[in-house]
């Protein structure tokens, strides 16, 4: 049994390693390409992992292998719109100017329940309310509302409202987060001369955050 | 930049370790192979104690490697042949040189096969 518990934690230690080196993102935006990878490797990962009498190499070599051909075909991608069509495919456009696209949308294979479960899911529950549809590559629904049904923002109401920035925390937990003071432009010495203001210290604070412009919220720690 | 460092890093590794396998295995089959066959060739013509001097040695070389193979391979294949050392040996050990030479041809089948099975060929792809 212990070897299984190494072989695990060798495992588990590169796939992290490989995913990491794959790159941050969600299941729900990975390319068609990525998520088969995805599925591969916690496939080949999983068979020296209870199998004690397969090597360990002949799930790690598959990997990198896979690694290496997701990372070198999203480089080529990167290059090559062309390519990058032949592997992602090239996004749908489902609805155009108003009109449902029939031939398209059984090209794709997608009901109309399939359509208004979708637009159900970014709040529209009216066809009549929807300029552009487009499925994007990775099958999710892209919406361009019609000019009617569009909030009103704040240019079309003639209104400048002042750029705050945004929010970062600067405190977690009693501790500075550096990378978030520099972001804001802010400095470990204002923050303390806040908080000497707010009657704290630095060690009582559960969240602090502020923006560039020096606005600033403190959340103390709950007394134990 | 760094996950074009961290693939490059990630192939070299993988050419090192295919690379290496692939010597390994074919040398130490081979190598294996001809002692084993010259070592049935002695018992044959009745020369028993270099027959068992080849065969200590083929042992050794094979349990000096082996635990490398063992990185690369199912545990099933190279214990097979482990086993069938340990029989060959204790057949010539008893004398029972009949069962010795059929033991050795089992060994040499083996490790061809083991080796065979390596190559990158169409028929192993597939």
């Amino acid at each position: 049994m212990i070897i299984s518990v190494i072989r695990t934690i060798v495992l588990y230690t590169v796939i992290i390693i490989t995913v990491r080196i794959m790159g941050k993102r969600q299941i729900s935006e990975l390319q068609t390409s990525e998520l088969v990878v995805m599925l591969l490797m916690s496939d080949i990962a999983a068979i020296p992992m209870q199998n004690t009498d397969q090597s360990l190499l002949s799930g790690v070599i598959p990997i990198f292998i896979l690694v290496i051909c997701e990372i070198s075909i999203s480089l080529i991608m990167l290059k090559s719109s062309g390519f990058r069509g032949l592997v992602c495919g090239r996004p749908v456009i489902i609805i155009n100017d108003g009109q449902i696209r029939q031939k398209a949308m059984k090209e794709l294979r997608m009901s109309t329940e399939d359509l208004f479960e979708e637009l159900r899911q970014k709040d529209i529950f009216d066809l009549n309310d929807v300029a552009y549809a487009i499925v994007e590559t990775n099958g999710k629904l892209s919406i361009l509302k019609k000019q009617a049904f569009m909030p009103v923002t704040a240019k079309q109401m003639g209104i400048s409202p002042k750029e705050n920035g945004m929010q970062a925390v600067i405190i977690s937990d009693g501790k500075f987060a550096s990378s978030s003071l520099s972001f804001c432009g802010l400095s470990e010495k204002w923050t303390r001369k806040i908080l000497k203001a707010e009657g704290t210290r630095v060690e009582d604070v559960f969240i602090m955050t502020a923006n560039r412009s020096g606005q600033y919220q403190i959340i103390k720690k709950e007394n134990k | 930049m760094n996950r074009i460092i961290g693939t490059i890093i990630i192939l070299l590794l993988t050419i090192a370790l295919v690379t290496t396998e692939f010597i390994i295995n074919t040398n130490t089959a081979s190598s294996v192979n001809e002692k084993i066959y010259s070592a049935d060739e002695m018992a044959s013509k009745n020369q028993i104690s270099e027959a068992h001097k080849k065969m200590d040695e083929a042992m050794q070389e094979w349990d000096h490697h082996v635990q490398s193979m063992l990185l690369f391979y199912s545990h099933q294949k190279p214990d097979e042949i482990e086993e069938s050392l340990h029989t060959a040996k204790s057949y010539l050990d008893q004398g029972e040189i009949s069962f010795f030479h059929a033991e050795c041809k089992l060994i040499i089948i083996r490790l061809k096969q083991f080796n065979d099975l390596e190559y990158p060929t169409i028929r192993n792809i597939l």
